[in-house]
């Protein structure tokens, strides 16, 4: 792998043991992809380390005092501590989440990250066609990709550490345009109505084109031309919870697809799949885990809500009362909360019942995590991410009903899981 | 009988084992960081050890965390002696560097139809090499 003198001078520890470990972790997945050299990169996303000693160890030894050279935000904490009462997180585990939630703040600070603590920081750090990033989380990675055409691989946390603080990636995967065209056709199929797809559809539906993928960029042929970014963000991770493919294409909607032949780079797809009315069913059913029709908790913002969505959640809940024994979670990042209680919709939610979180992953964090010590056994969401991650991470323990948003606004309302 | 397969690194090292053979794509997030146990219901290696074993597997897949499953397992001692699979997702692959596991990717062939569990493997990943005997 061909370094330049910058890069040789880190690799052999020239700008310090720091700079040293992540050139060397950088140099040998450059390797295992035969990558012929680095190139920068202007942007990093991190993940907020999980709440285990031996993660955080991890993350203390790669960051030490080393401070970000490029422009980095951060994905969102397990908690917010702020909002613990609310949340319900008893007493007794205040103390030990305040120790180790405290840490990584203070880590995140001292080297100069941009603490957005969110998993959409796309709201919040502009990206443009073309740049090359160095990004980790699922959501962001692929949103980055697919409805931005920036480029980055599905970095891990150690990976996108090393790239923040050298400012450098090794040049394979999705920085290189021909690894970047579709390979497999999705097309939708004419019993289906995408003008009318809910958030849930279209997690539902890569959900399940990530069955057949592989490795295999799709190019989902016949979505609504009017769908939204939103949209798009329910898509991600889901696609990747079977497959290994970290970025798609939205014919006619995304910028590397303006025509079939364009975006196949002018070959014929390996391979090609019409999701239907049946298909989106199954793919609903297999992401309802849940058996008793009582639901704990109902979470939105799986990946973090923008301001519209919080407005259409609103509009569902005005006049209404969430039941008792329902908690309704919404997760957003802070500057989206501080818009949305400018314009009353915090009121409106919380005046209903619900409370809305910046700051913090409510679905596949906190309700997994603290699901025992909350007492939540049954979880209802739009997010196929939250339906997929977490009643297998939780090993039985919770189960997910996944549908509509408007169905799982009039399930926090009724207490039941149901449509009407 | 011996069968040579050739393939990529992703993670340096030589080792040989035993292989464990998932017939679906592997998420370390399904394997209990303490014990090395698959939990994940429904996985043709649900309730077996990942520890000392070579695993086999088409492709990793699954939220970026990934990398941290395979770490904790390092460090919990339970980890799988080396990886052998046909893609490599990065996360994968970034997880076996960092726990100091060997990782081979590639072949031209279908893994799962040349190997079984239970069979003994030898990996030299740093020449992508995986050499085979049956049991």
């Amino acid at each position: 792998m061909y370094l330049n003198r910058e890069e040789k001078r880190m690799l052999e520890g020239e700008c310090g043991e720091l700079i040293q470990k992540s050139m060397d972790l950088l140099v040998k997945v450059g390797e295992a992809y035969d990558a012929e050299r680095m190139i920068e990169v202007t942007y990093a996303h991190l993940i907020a380390w999980e709440l285990t000693d031996i993660l955080f160890e991890l993350f203390s030894q790669m960051t030490g005092n080393a401070k970000v050279r490029i422009p980095t935000t951060v994905n969102p904490l397990l908690f917010n501590m702020g909002r613990a009462k609310e949340l319900g997180i008893p007493e007794s585990s205040m103390t030990e989440l305040e120790r180790i939630l405290s840490r990584l703040i203070k880590a995140h600070d001292k080297m100069g990250v941009i603490p957005t603590y969110t998993c959409h920081p796309h709201y919040i750090y502009e990206l443009r066609i073309g740049e090359h990033v160095a990004l980790t989380e699922s959501n962001v990675v692929m949103f980055a990709n697919a409805w931005l055409g920036a480029r980055s691989n599905i970095e891990g946390a150690a990976t996108a550490i090393a790239s923040a603080i050298t400012g450098k990636t090794p040049y394979y995967g999705l920085h290189l345009i021909g690894n970047r065209y579709g390979k497999v056709q999705i097309d939708i199929g004419r019993d289906l109505k995408p003008d009318q797809f809910d958030y849930a559809d279209y997690g539902a539906l890569a959900f399940w084109a990530g069955k057949s993928l592989k490795d295999r960029i799709p190019v989902y042929n016949g979505l609504s031309r009017k769908m939204t970014p939103a949209h798009a963000k329910y898509m991600c991770t889901p696609q990747i919870l079977h497959s290994c493919a970290a970025m798609f294409h939205i014919l006619g909607v995304t910028p590397e697809a303006p025509t079939l032949e364009a975006t196949f780079g002018g070959k014929k797809p390996e391979d090609r799949f019409i999701i239907g009315k049946k298909q989106l069913e199954s793919a609903f059913e297999t992401l309802c885990s849940a058996k008793g029709r009582e639901i704990d908790l109902v979470c939105l913002g799986c990946p973090h809500c923008n301001i519209q969505e919080i407005g259409e959640i609103a509009q569902l809940l005005r006049g209404k009362k969430v039941s008792r024994q329902v908690r309704l979670w919404i997760g957003t990042n802070e500057p989206t909360r501080i818009l949305a209680k400018r314009m009353g919709f915090i009121d409106t939610i919380e005046n209903a019942g619900g409370l809305v979180f910046a700051d913090m992953c409510a679905g596949t964090g906190a309700a997994l995590r603290m699901s025992e010590a909350l007492g939540i056994r049954t979880v209802a969401t739009n997010s196929a991410t939250l339906a997929g991650v977490v009643p297998i991470r939780a090993r039985g323990r919770v189960g997910v009903w996944f549908g509509k948003t408007r169905v799982c606004i009039a399930s926090a309302i009724r207490g039941k899981w149901g449509n009407n | 009988m011996e069968i040579i397969l050739r393939g990529h690194l992703a993670s340096r090292g030589r080792v040989e084992g035993i292989a464990l053979v998932s017939s679906k794509p592997f998420e370390f997030r399904h394997v209990d960081t303490k014990r090395g146990i698959i939990f994940a219901s429904g996985h043709n290696l649900e309730g077996q050890s990942v520890k000392n074993k070579i695993l086999v597997f088409p492709y990793g897949c699954g939220p970026t965390t990934e990398e941290w499953g395979l770490y904790e397992l390092k460090k919990a001692g339970v980890v799988p002696k080396a990886i052998v699979c046909m893609s490599a997702y990065p996360c994968s692959t970034i997880g076996a560097i960092i726990s100091n596991i060997p990782m081979v990717y590639g072949f031209d062939c279908n893994l799962l139809e040349v190997i079984q569990t239970g069979d003994h493997l030898w990996v030299d990943a740093d020449k992508g090499l995986v050499r085979v005997s049956k049991r």
